[in-house]
């Protein structure tokens, strides 16, 4: 807990940190849900085209 | 075996059984990973608490160089056998790729002001990591230009294996070259001069990102094949 509690007391350096994490994640977070909502849409024209 | 993978339809339900346990795995290994990260890696003598942007900039690049190593292999395979799964891994870890530079990038930059003073130098394995980023974006611009995918492909197929001379200039710039960015602290022969303490909490991260990328892609691929299948079915409609 101390270690934590040194980052979050650490100022400049911890905004360094956090932007960067959450610069990452975002980037992350951004590809898996446009692959993932293509995907379902993919699958479901491709159920509607199959059940005509 | 290959044969049997290489066939869309069995790959496609191998990848649908090894998607969850991969996703699963990615959380289990981001939560220990963040736990040794912020609670118990000790902040370096020199950069202070900045070294814990380490621990998604290395395995950011590592994967990097990963993902570029893949498709080249699969742009042979490609190229030599024809395989469309070769063409439809490659496709689908373009993005994935370029993804993980352009974090390896901001992260490398946020890192390089408290460290050097600067967001940005023209170092050789700065430039080289940004040459990388275009050649996944020239890959996914080349992939998507024809309305024929099998042309796109085979001109992406040509483009990764002509940008493969990069990835040996990235590795050993810091050697060839006096660059501001330090050398590698993990090598293969000899020993790592990086703290266990430290070494931990990033072998987690590297292999949360490992997992997330191998989930994404099999998500990928599922999304690239299912797209064929609309393509074949549009093609045969009378």
């Amino acid at each position: 807990m101390e270690v934590f509690l040194n980052f979050l007391n650490s100022k400049e350096h911890f905004y360094y940190v956090i932007s960067s994490y959450c610069v990452v994640f975002f980037l992350l977070g951004l590809i898996f849900f446009q692959t993932f909502f293509k995907v379902k849409k993919l699958q479901r024209e491709l159920n509607q085209k199959l059940n005509k | 075996m290959f044969t049997k993978l290489a066939n869309p339809t069995n790959f496609q339900k191998i990848s649908d059984f090894i998607f969850p346990k991969c996703f699963v795995l990615f959380f289990i290994f981001l939560i220990s990973g963040f736990y040794y990260v912020f609670f118990s890696s000790p902040p370096d003598y020199l950069q202070g608490e900045t070294v814990r942007i380490m621990y998604i900039h290395v395995p950011c690049a590592w994967l990097s160089l990963g993902i570029y190593t893949m498709m080249a292999c699969c742009s042979f395979f490609s190229i030599v056998f024809k395989h469309t799964l070769a063409d439809i891994i490659s496709r689908a870890c373009a993005p994935l790729g370029a993804c993980f530079t352009l974090a390896t990038l901001i992260t490398g930059s946020i890192w390089g002001k408290p460290t050097w003073g600067t967001w940005w130098v023209w170092d050789a394995r700065l430039t080289s990591e940004l040459v990388l980023f275009f050649i996944y974006l020239g890959h996914i611009f080349i992939s998507n230009a024809y309305e024929d995918k099998r042309k796109g492909d085979r001109y992406a197929a040509i483009l990764t294996l002509l940008g493969i001379v990069n990835l040996p200039i990235i590795k050993w710039s810091v050697e060839w070259w006096n660059t501001l960015h330090q050398p590698a602290s993990i090598s293969k022969f000899s020993s790592p001069s990086i703290d266990p303490s430290m070494m931990l909490p990033l072998f987690l991260m590297v292999f949360s990102f490992l997992f997330f990328f191998i989930s994404l892609v099999l998500l990928r691929i599922k999304g690239e094949v299912i797209s064929r299948k609309l393509e074949i079915l549009e093609q045969n409609r009378p």
